[in-house]
């Protein structure tokens, strides 16, 4: 995560940078003031909300609804953590949405990344429409797949199992992976894929050689957002998974609310932490290895 | 070359699964959906046809119109508000920080990936009032102001809720034009600033027509999000006071779920789909020339 | 967006509805109830294992279920097999819908409430076991306290229900607040308007409730009309003999906007949420709430409460002097509707009914400390006082009081619960409240 996307190369022949690098530490420093705050704010903004997460996981329900929102909890003791641990039996639910997510977030990129490419970079008949149906497909309410989904998931007999949510992530992102796709393989010159077709390569050859790696960038933006939306979704998950040793994360977290609309607190966000600081962790620690990755394929590229 | 790029096989091979998979999980269970809009009952009671019924009721609705407003004045303010601080912080990312902008994009990303329901209570506890007030209006207090009860009404229900919306989105929005605006070639920028165009020109007369496919998306997707907002509200105000802060997904939500009016609330899902497929052609239409004519401009 | 694809598009809308078609024969074709999972039939209809549906959000159910399972019920849960699976609250009525009109039900299962009252979707489809019946022939009906009983079945006409839950309303009071302000418990209207006048002078806020969960308000304006006109209150206005907006009905959401008006509910409580509402009272910072015997659990949970349990007293509704309801009738529920299916029954589920009748009330008792609509059978040491005293009152009931919402449907429900918090705190006058519920009757 702490990389999103490469930060771009920049020239190094650029020719203000040596005279920039004259003008001295102090005046360079002030000239950056505003830039510095405006950061510092920005981040503030962003990083206090994580603060309250982690404090509100400590408190007693009392600390947590009458209290101060910043003051800090009477004791840092686990004991939500613990709570959420065996309520929530958030072990098995990390797996169910690791199950649920990581399939459905590969065919998804994968089904996206080459409609895109078919239908942007490939010159054809009745692309525009095509798109244009994609493009519709963001436009839709997903309330309203729900119920004929579900009949139909019913009937096939698939309605005590995980597939349903595979299969339903896949078809809800694929609008918004194409659509982004197409948009992104637009920004690209033609000429390079022109190019790769005068020396003889097949399209498919094409599309693995040039096209993935040229949106490298979009692909891996693309998959955080899609990861993320798969991962925290309530809807589907609420509507197609009744066998509670299916639940993900997500669904998991209904176990905090009572029946008259009480809310334990407490546990509640001591599961959230655990949940947004756990995947916090893999990405920064996946991130790294992406980049390596990334970088290496741009070299030979 | 151009059978190439025209290849049949091809082109089947790469579009066929994604489509398949769109068709019978999205487009089918829609068109079903759709169907419902001549018909009155539930699934248990079973369907009677009752023609342009549906329709004739929708527009007589008062609440579908109220609802409506509220959903086109959301999406409206919250698409603006986002894509521009998202651009803003992608520009930021780009020219000013450079390489030094890894840790502020992740942070800024960050809301993002919170569950609604964090987001939800974090704000109610920001704006509350009772039992005690909280870091808001805190801070008004502090200037000599009057606490506020946010959620009283309509209006300042609204304002919380863009604010919301636009700092958890921000961040997406800015990741999203930054990977469009990482790819506009290096040489393009650098002949630019040779010619001597710096700042806000370069951004204005440069960067802002080479980054407009990508903003034009993003505006499509902001505009399609913001018109489908249904869980943060739900989370926040459920809508109210009243229905005074109910979007027209919420609507047809309970239409379908609570009052059980399959029919109906098709109906409502339809007008939703028709705006906003009315407003992304809309913009597409007025985008294009603008990308035409600086295309034309540009070369 | 050419006239090409303008051209495109028309071809292929009959194309992608002939798809549609296609799919949907597919569907229709696929063996139905394929997968016995959710059902859990035999060959005869009858059930194969002891499923049940019940609410993420209540565990006490379930909790109390299985482990009769392991114990007093243990021989049934042999012969068949207690499942249980959990969905949330928000999603009963989408998905049992669904399932009853697949047929597959669950045996026992969490039921829409609107729907499960005669005239309702669920209850008219046939899907619901007459409870009264079959524990009747299975010689478990004296297992059903009456009172729980009457209460099913005033509220939806028919026992469709069975008492896992039985829960009486009014107010908790802070008893040392109470002692304090030399206040006595208010048995009338007038002295429990008086009341409030007198902790709001001494600083203390009088009263909380959510506008979140709108019914913790609307309730004052049900239980006012039953003191005001009698347990039939609702009932004539659903008849149509009387009407929300007439000035003798309207005078119940004027009381109530009175209470708001007053600043005895404190500051914001449009979206106010329960948490708070119960960390308010528990914590000693409001003197009186409106809420169900649920409650009971908190009174005992020493981290929640911080008055001290001895400091926690009950009292009902206040009468309305020169009303024609008694103070002693109370407004009553059963939870959430947990029905059991007529198509799976067997002699094995009447076999389980029978033993859940017969241990259920003592062993939610004994191992949880709450109260429900069966009778206990065995004798449980160490009640806790307050207990005692909402048993007792319950025992006592006479007539149930319907919950504003109750006689209703669900439009009529988020036009009254979504506006309540406004009615308290100004943003709508009692004139329009009236008029927007009276509207929702209308419109039913």
């Amino acid at each position: 995560m702490t990389t999103l996307a490469p930060a771009r190369h920049l020239p190094q022949t650029s020719a203000p940078a040596p005279q920039r690098r004259r003008t001295g530490g102090a005046r360079r420093f002030l000239a950056r003031l505003p830039i510095r705050l405006l950061v510092v704010a920005i981040v503030a903004i962003e990083v206090l909300p994580m603060i309250w997460m982690l404090l509100s996981s400590f408190k007693t329900q009392n600390e947590f609804v009458t209290g101060s929102v910043w003051a800090l909890p009477s004791s840092w003791d686990f004991g939500n953590y613990i709570e959420a641990w065996v309520t929530g039996d958030f072990a098995s639910n990390v797996r169910n949405s690791i199950i649920a997510t990581v399939p459905a977030l590969f065919f998804l990129l994968l089904f996206g990344v080459a409609a895109g490419f078919a239908l942007e970079v490939m010159v054809w008949k009745g692309r525009s429409t095509i798109l244009l149906m994609f493009v519709a497909g963001i436009m839709i309410p997903g309330q309203m797949l729900l119920v004929p989904l579900f009949i139909t998931y019913f009937n096939l007999g698939l309605t005590q199992t995980i597939w349903p949510l595979i299969l339903t992530y896949i078809a809800m992102g694929l609008p918004l992976t194409v659509f982004m796709m197409a948009a992104y393989f637009r920004a690209i010159p033609r000429e390079v894929f022109e190019a790769a077709t005068i020396d003889g390569a097949g399209m498919i050859r094409s599309f693995w050689l040039i096209g993935l790696p040229m949106i490298s960038n979009a692909i891996l933006t693309i998959g955080l957002v899609q990861f993320f939306s798969i991962w925290n979704d309530l809807l589907v998950a609420l509507t197609f998974v009744t066998n509670r040793d299916l639940a993900t994360i997500q669904v998991g977290l209904l176990n905090f609310s009572g029946e008259y609309g009480a809310m334990q607190y407490g546990p509640l966000f001591a599961a959230i932490c655990l949940n947004v600081f756990g995947t916090l962790a893999v990405f920064l620690f996946l991130s790294k290895k992406i980049m390596a990755g990334m970088a290496s394929g741009a070299l030979k590229g | 070359m151009r059978d190439v790029l025209g290849d049949r096989k091809a082109i089947v091979i790469l579009l066929a699964p994604a489509l398949a998979f769109y068709t019978l999980i999205k487009l089918v269970p829609i068109l079903w959906s759709l169907g419902l809009t001549f018909f009155d009952g539930n699934v248990l009671r079973g369907y009677e046809p009752v023609g342009f019924d549906n329709f004739t009721r929708l527009v007589n609705d008062a609440v579908f119109w109220e609802a409506t407003a509220f959903t086109l004045k959301y999406a409206l303010v919250a698409t603006v508000l986002q894509v521009a601080a998202g651009y803003l912080l992608a520009i930021l990312y780009v020219f000013v920080l450079r390489k030094g902008s890894a840790l502020l994009r992740t942070v800024v990303f960050f809301p993002v990936i919170l569950p609604t329901v964090a987001v939800g209570v974090l704000f109610k506890r920001l704006f509350g009032i009772h039992p005690t007030p909280g870091p808001v209006n805190s801070l008004i207090e502090s200037f000599g102001g009057q606490s506020l009860d946010w959620f009283a009404s309509g209006d300042t229900s609204f304002l919380v809720l863009i604010l919301m919306d636009v700092w958890r989105s921000m961040g997406f929005f800015a990741v999203l034009l930054y990977a469009g605006l990482v790819d506009i070639p290096e040489e393009v920028i650098e002949s630019a600033r040779m010619d001597g165009a710096k700042g806000a020109r370069l951004i204005r007369h440069i960067v802002l027509p080479l980054s407009l496919p990508v903003l034009l998306s993003a505006v499509v997707f902001a505009v399609n999000s913001t018109l489908k907002v249904f869980d943060s509200i739900l989370a926040v105000t459920n809508g109210g006071p009243g229905t005074e802060t109910q979007p027209l997904t919420l609507y047809m939500y309970r239409t379908v779920f609570t009052y059980n009016e399959y029919g109906y609330g098709s109906t409502l899902a339809l007008a939703l789909t028709i705006i906003a497929f009315a407003v992304t052609i809309v913009i597409f239409r007025s985008a294009r020339k603008d990308v035409t004519a600086d295309k034309a401009a540009s070369r | 967006m050419s006239a090409r694809i303008r051209r495109r598009r028309t071809r292929l809308v009959p194309a992608l509805a002939g798809l549609a078609a296609l799919s949907m024969v597919a569907v229709a074709c696929a063996p139905a109830g394929g997968n016995a999972g959710d059902g859990g039939g035999d060959a005869d209809g009858g059930a194969t294992e002891f499923t049940f549906l019940t609410t993420v959000e209540n565990p006490q159910i379930r909790d109390e279920l299985t482990r009769l399972s392991e114990n007093q019920c243990s021989a049934e849960n042999e012969a068949l097999p207690l499942v249980v699976d959990t969905i949330p609250q928000a999603d009963v009525n989408q998905r049992v819908s669904v399932l009853a009109s697949q047929d597959a039900l669950p045996v026992m299962f969490v039921s829409p409430t609107s729907e499960s009252k005669v005239g309702g979707d669920m209850y008219e489809s046939g899907a619901l076991l007459d409870l009264e019946e079959t524990l009747t022939d299975l010689g478990a009906w004296e297992d059903v306290l009456p009172a729980a009983a009457s209460t099913v079945n005033t509220i939806y006409g028919d026992m469709v229900s069975l008492p896992f839950q039985y829960n009486i309303e009014g107010f908790w009071y802070n008893k040392a607040i109470f002692a304090e302000n030399g206040l006595e418990v208010p048995t009338t209207w007038d002295d429990f308007t008086e009341a409030a006048a007198t902790l709001q002078e001494a600083g203390v806020q009088p009263l909380t409730a959510s506008g979140g969960q709108g019914w913790t308000i609307t309730r004052y304006i049900s239980t006012y009309l039953a003191r005001a006109h009698g347990v039939d209150a609702l009932a004539q206005v659903s008849d149509g003999a009387a009407s929300f907006t007439d000035p003798d009905y309207l005078v119940a959401a004027q009381e109530l906007a009175g209470l708001g008006e007053a600043g005895y509910f404190g500051q914001g409580i449009v979206s106010r949420d329960m948490d708070t509402v119960t960390a308010e009272f528990f914590g000693g910072s409001a003197a009186m709430m409106y809420n169900g015997s649920w409650v009971l659990s908190n009174v005992y949970d020493e981290e929640d409460n911080t008055v001290g349990v001895d400091n926690i007293g009950f009292f009902p509704f206040p009468e309305v002097t020169g009303g024609a309801g008694s103070i002693d009738d109370y407004p009553a529920n059963t939870g959430t509707v947990t029905a059991v299916s007529a198509a799976l029954y067997n002699d094995k589920v009447g076999d389980w009914l029978a033993c859940i009748a017969e241990n259920y009330g003592s062993s939610l008792l004994e191992n949880q400390g709450a109260i429900s609509g069966f009778a206990q059978n065995t004798e449980v040491e160490g009640v806790e006082p307050l207990v005692a005293e909402i048993t007792e009152r319950m025992a006592s009931a006479e007539d149930a009081v319907i919950w504003l919402e109750g006689p209703f449907g669900q439009r009529f429900g988020d036009a009254a619960g979504l506006s309540a918090g406004s009615l308290v705190d100004g943003g709508i006058s009692p004139e329009d409240y009236m008029a927007q519920i009276q509207d929702a009757v209308e419109a039913e």
